[in-house]
């Protein structure tokens, strides 16, 4: 009775805990990372024949390159796939979150959308509003997660996806915790998953208004090619912030080296997020598994520490700081700022005050009423 | 956001995706399949007119021809196209921590960027202002015949963007 008891509170203990998305670059790696604490995975799948019609001038995901192991190239890889979900229950997602396509690809994707639906897969990571539309339009019934290329900005762009038939929103990376919470209460969260960014390639853009090529020809990004500020101040932070980087970089494995959401767990718990991205497709897999088993004992962490003391942050980051980084600094690169909590950077802690808005002033008042009282000659 | 009598909502340029980068020239490929976007679908155009009253459109001139369907209104943006933006200040991120990377949410705009920009090497043509990199389109301002000829046609109105 006892037993059954405990096993029960375990089963809604892990119901209620976030859980873990972790990116799949080959089927080769489902069985580890599901070994060490996945719950859920996601991947991308490109027919060959996409690839040789459209190479990657119109990619089917966002990984537009063919240099690197980050896609399932074949059906039968799905087919491999499935018999491994069958036996370890954990799920796989295929993304296929391209910004747009061309008109004659939406009949195209889903074709391919039927076919991965026939043997098992339902789940599918968009980004493009026509292509959720025509799918919809088309009477195909499969699950849609809501990219976060798509950049949702606002509660009433989550309103217009959720009449798509949307069962889970992916927020994008440039958003705060506090827009999160208040975007999950405005709407209808009964059937709704809600999925954030925790680990790893923290883009210095918002995806969905990126719009340069991310292929193997350009070498590197277009964020990332080289810049300068034009002014001798802003050039000497940034060669501090370079050398510091260099270091980081040259350190072997530091989790959330390129991008960490883990101080920020609890407050995201809190807004109402279910689930956590771990973005990897295409890095080395030994990395990938301590970022799991690091994230898991994150949330580990999290469940061991009191309500109070959870939304104030105070136990838990010290706990995280011994488990997970050993007292070392972190990569001090954080995706949200989650505001009046104790923060490791650089291994100094600092506490992030809540801005009050300030007064607004008497000269911008001024240049409000005259814009308003101009728009309302121009409307009358 | 719906049409009213006095106000026609128009589907700006962030919402409007294409490939647009000033690297294209060294991309392998059939960039011919690089004039259309999803607004070249007919349905799609239907539901934003029908959702939200959408029939005019943004676009910029970004150095390839654009297959734009003339039952529409069209805006043409030049000579500077939009490449990447964020939601966040990337300049106040570099004058604060100097690293780009570094943004939050401000609750009070400085604006460094009267004072700021990010420059790029020559060849790219490239400029990074406000949150966002733009590129200059060589194309038109070397070719200007072309979009006189697409003016009254092909666009309705051009907008000048001079960042």
């Amino acid at each position: 009775m006892e037993t059954q008891k405990r096993k029960q509170n375990e089963k809604e203990k892990a119901e209620r805990r976030m859980k873990i998305v972790a990116g799949l670059g080959s089927i080769d790696e489902y069985i580890p990372y599901v070994l060490a604490g996945a719950d859920e995975l996601f991947c991308g799948y490109v027919p060959y024949n996409w690839t040789k019609k459209y190479g990657t001038v119109l990619p089917l995901n966002r990984r537009e390159v063919l240099a690197y192991n980050v896609q399932l190239g074949s059906f039968s890889e799905l087919e491999i796939l499935l018999a491994m979900i069958r036996k370890y229950r954990k799920p796989v997602h295929i993304a296929m979150n391209s910004l747009y396509y061309i008109p004659e690809q939406y009949e195209e994707i889903a074709d391919i959308v039927k076919q991965c639906m026939k043997i098992g897969f339902d789940s599918f990571i968009l980004a493009d509003p026509a292509l959720i539309l025509y799918l919809r339009q088309k009477g195909i019934s499969c699950k849609i997660h809501l990219s976060g290329e798509a950049g949702e900005m606002n509660r009433e762009a989550i309103k217009v996806f959720r009449e798509m038939g949307i069962g889970r929103i992916i927020f994008h990376r440039k958003n705060t915790v506090a827009s999160m919470r208040q975007m999950i209460e405005a709407v209808n969260a009964e059937k709704l998953e809600f999925e954030a960014f925790a680990l790893n390639e923290l883009c210095q853009f918002t995806g969905a208004f990126c719009n340069s090529l991310h292929c193997d020809e350009m070498g590197g990004y277009l964020c990332r090619t080289t810049y300068w500020g034009g002014d001798a101040e802003m050039e000497e932070r940034m060669e501090r912030m370079i050398k510091r980087t260099l270091e980081i970089e040259e350190q072997q494995y530091l989790c959330g080296k390129s991008g960490c959401a883990l101080c920020a767990l609890p407050q995201l718990e809190a807004a109402g997020i279910t689930h956590l991205k771990l973005v990897g497709r295409g890095n080395y897999v030994e990395d990938m598994i301590r970022d799991i088993r690091n994230l898991k004992a994150a949330l580990g962490v999290l469940e061991e520490n009191r309500r109070e003391e959870k939304e104030t942050g105070g136990g838990y980051i010290d706990q995280l700081d011994k488990k997970i980084f050993a007292g070392q600094p972190c990569g001090n690169n954080c995706i949200y700022n989650p505001g009046a909590v104790s923060l490791r950077c650089m291994g100094k802690k600092r506490k992030v005050q809540n801005r009050k808005r300030k007064r607004i002033s008497w000269s911008r008042l001024l240049y409000e009423i005259r814009f308003f009282f101009k728009l309302f000659q121009i409307l009358v | 956001m719906k049409r009213t009598e006095h106000l026609i909502p128009c589907l700006g340029t962030l919402l409007n995706k294409r490939k647009k980068d000033p690297r294209m020239s060294y991309k392998m490929g059939d960039k011919t399949l690089l004039e259309q976007n999803n607004l070249n679908a007919g349905f799609y155009r239907t539901y934003l007119e029908e959702s939200f009253g959408i029939s005019c459109y943004e676009w910029e001139s970004c150095g390839y021809t654009q297959e734009i369907s003339q039952k529409i209104q069209n805006h043409l943006h030049v000579p500077f196209y939009q490449t990447n933006t964020s939601s966040y200040c990337t300049l106040c991120a570099v004058l604060e921590h100097g690293e780009r990377g570094k943004q939050r949410e401000r609750q009070e705009c400085p604006a460094p960027c009267l004072e700021h920009s990010f420059f790029y090497p020559k060849h790219l043509y490239m400029k990074g202002k406000y949150n966002s990199l733009f590129a200059l389109d060589k194309h038109l301002l070397d070719e200007p015949e072309q979009l006189k000829r697409e003016l009254g046609i092909k666009w309705n109105r051009l907008v000048v963007n001079l960042l």
